[in-house]
């Protein structure tokens, strides 16, 4: 009984011990359900969570490879090409299209890619260009004056209402991005990227958000090149401009030339004449003595043997005739002659030189040279009360311009004689200093006040009365001697005098 | 505690003592789980405690010779389901150190809402060790035949002693090991 009663306690626990087990793994079937639904769920979610990294990695590649591109291009055209071609392909199922949106509501300049999926769209592109004509241009441009932003069209709304009651388009949605602007009078270009969408199925919104994102890079960078195009097209005009500016100058100092040349015009004239005139009269004289010497020696041409008294008749005539003072002054005539028309020739020789006005490329010259032709054109300026000293110890050659430099040199001489009004002296002195040639002009006038030397060179300053200098000559001076790299110093000294000192390299 | 632990506490009275001893603790005591148990599942800390209070009694032995017993046994149990670097140990003393290091980090990686012991490790000769135990369960007797049956696994004798302990008023329990 008692082992009965045992192995019946005994069954009774193992029962229970059975339920307790069933209960236990019913409870852990039920538990294993809400696990594999939860990671059924989790799974799923990841999955989307992967799609959507993916999804994000390739608009990050889109956005990064576009902006690394984009400021690589080298003009406005390479860049929309290239922005239109990059986002085709990141679209897929869009075809990027870009046109101009005139004033006049009508598109311009339009341009069609296919879409990079092109064998789930096979369309023409003048089914596109159909699209494009019934557009209504007039809504969208009022739109984007009043907000230039990206814009989601449906294609149905946007159709002009006069050309599009019967025609219905082959795409549903157009994405529009406002790339660039150009205002004239108040009237606006708007330069759009158009990508078109078939239907909803092909549109994403987070890929429109990365096209809208990509735009800003998109407009600075076309800023940036549009801005560049403009510099350059200004450095191109400044540069005209600049050449213009020296031609300009080259003029004026033809002019100030052909003004110094009016000027000096009735001394040469003088200088000219006055040699002239005791030539002419010497040629007079010589008539004179001609005559004189004719009377005396015919009969040497009549009496082809002369007798004795032929003889003492023509030497009769000789003594009254005076024939050995005619012979010996007849020389001094013709010295005086030769003398009289090498001044002519020497005076002519440096205003054919000063007046070239053609000839500014510089060679190798002999400053001393320049100096004295520059001496001769002013010489009859010079001729009173005033003393010339000069000492030319200069023994090689500048490069330089002959005619350039003599008018640096007249136009120091002359204002040297206008600060000594009463007379004085002007020491010319070259001589060599290294590899340089140096020219000192210095005169013993009124000196240079210390308020107009800042001014010297500067055009239109003159400290001469109305009508008397032209305020140009010392600044055209200063930029021929910078043409020649030449250096120009001052030293002056309130009433006793001033000295430019030139210096210029020696050509070698 | 988890269930594994009531689970394999099951099997070991079932195997020692019957198993109308197992069901006659669960059908006197007013456990909250009823006696089901599920391995992952956590139960509340009380049960175990009842269980084996109620099983000490029934069986007329000391708790803590008892709960010794239990894990010395559970060892076996849990040692197959320990990482990898743990069951490659080279010996007990390096094994007894991973207990913290790597083998509560992973079962944390597995269970968040678990209430593992903290073992901190006194190692400065080479044939003692003091493990010092921390844990509101105050099962420093379960520790011990766990370090029994690890021994046992490396083939190793030790001899186990308490210095200090939470029963004993102390604020944690010293176990300590000499390595014979």
């Amino acid at each position: 009984m008692s082992q009965q009663s045992n192995e019946q306690e005994q069954l009774e626990a193992l029962k229970h011990i059975l339920d307790r087990e069933r209960a236990a793994r019913k409870e852990a079937e039920q538990k294993i359900e809400v696990f594999a639904s939860d990671i059924y769920e989790k799974n799923q979610l990841l999955q989307e969570q992967t799609h959507q990294a993916q999804e994000r990695q390739k608009q990050l590649e889109f956005l990064t490879g576009l902006a690394a591109e984009t400021w690589q291009q080298a003009s406005m055209t390479a860049i929309l090409d290239n922005y239109l071609d990059r986002s085709r392909n990141f679209l897929q199922f869009a075809f990027a299209t870009m046109f101009e949106l005139k004033p006049d509501y009508q598109l311009d300049r339009v341009q069609i890619l296919p879409a990079a999926e092109t064998q789930l769209m096979q369309f023409e592109e003048s089914e596109l260009r159909t699209l494009f004509n019934h557009l209504d241009g007039f809504r969208l441009s009022m739109e984007l004056t009043e907000q230039a932003e990206c814009k989601l069209l449906n294609l149905e709304e946007y159709l002009d209402p006069q050309l599009g009651k019967t025609y219905r388009p082959e795409f549903q949605f157009a994405y529009i991005v406002p790339l660039y602007q150009n205002s004239h009078n108040r009237q606006t270009t708007f330069g759009l990227a158009c990508f078109l969408f078939e239907d909803e199925a092909n549109l994403d919104i987070g890929q429109l958000q990365t096209i809208e994102s990509s735009r800003n890079t998109l407009i600075l960078a076309l800023s940036r090149k549009q801005n560049e195009t403009n510099q350059a097209k200004q450095l191109a005009e400044l540069e005209q401009a600049h050449q213009t500016l020296k031609q300009t100058q080259q003029q004026l100092i033809d002019s100030e030339k052909l003004a110094s040349l009016g000027m000096l015009s009735a001394g040469v004239a003088h200088e000219i004449n006055n040699p002239v005139g005791y030539v002419m009269s010497n040629i007079d004289t010589m008539h004179d003595y001609l005559s004189s010497l004719q009377s005396v020696l015919k009969p040497l041409n009549e009496n082809e043997q002369l007798d004795d008294a032929a003889c003492r008749t023509l030497m009769a005539k000789w003594q009254d005739e005076e024939g050995d003072y005619l012979l010996e002054d007849s020389q001094k005539i013709l010295n005086s002659s030769i003398d009289g028309l090498h001044r002519i020739r020497d005076i002519v020789e440096a205003l054919r030189s000063f007046s070239r006005m053609d000839n500014h490329e510089l060679e190798a010259i002999d400053v001393n040279s320049t100096i004295e032709h520059a001496l001769k054109m002013v010489k009859n300026e010079l001729k009173y009360n005033y003393q010339v000293i000069t000492d030319f110890q200069a023994d090689k050659p500048i490069m330089g311009s002959d005619g350039q430099l003599q008018q640096v040199f007249i136009n120091l001489f002359i204002n040297a004689k206008h600060a000594m009004k009463g007379g004085g002296s002007i020491t010319i002195k070259t001589w060599i200093d290294k590899a340089r040639v140096k020219v000192s002009v210095k005169d013993t006038g009124t000196g240079i006040k210390e308020e107009d030397l800042k001014q010297i060179f500067t055009p239109f300053f003159t400290t001469k009365k109305q009508g008397e200098g032209t305020g140009l000559g010392l600044a055209i001076s200063y930029s021929i001697l910078q043409q020649h790299h030449a250096k120009i110093e001052i030293n002056t000294q309130l009433g006793e005098g001033t000295e430019f000192l030139l210096s210029f390299f020696t050509f070698e | 505690m988890k269930g594994t632990v009531f689970n394999h506490l099951q099997e070991f009275v079932e195997q020692s003592h019957g198993y109308t001893v197992w069901d006659q603790a669960i059908s006197t005591l007013d456990l909250p789980s009823k006696g089901i148990y599920v391995g992952t599942q956590s139960y509340d800390d009380t049960e175990i405690t009842m269980l084996a209070v109620y099983l000490a009694e029934q069986l007329n032995a000391p708790l803590p010779d008892l709960i010794r017993s239990f894990g010395y046994s559970l060892f076996s149990h849990l040692m197959p389901m320990a990482p990898e670097q743990a069951k490659q140990a080279k010996d007990l003393r390096t094994f007894l150190h991973m207990v913290e290091k790597i083998i509560h980090v992973e079962v944390l990686k597995l269970y968040q809402d678990v209430n593992l012991p903290k073992f901190d490790y006194i190692d400065e000769e080479s044939k003692y060790m003091t493990m010092i135990y921390r844990s509101p369960r105050k099962l420093c007797f379960l520790s011990e035949g766990l370090i029994l049956g690890a021994a046992d696994h490396f083939k190793e004798q030790v001899k186990i002693d308490q210095s200090k302990c939470m029963h004993k008023g102390d604020d944690c329990c010293h176990i300590e090991i000499e390595f014979l």
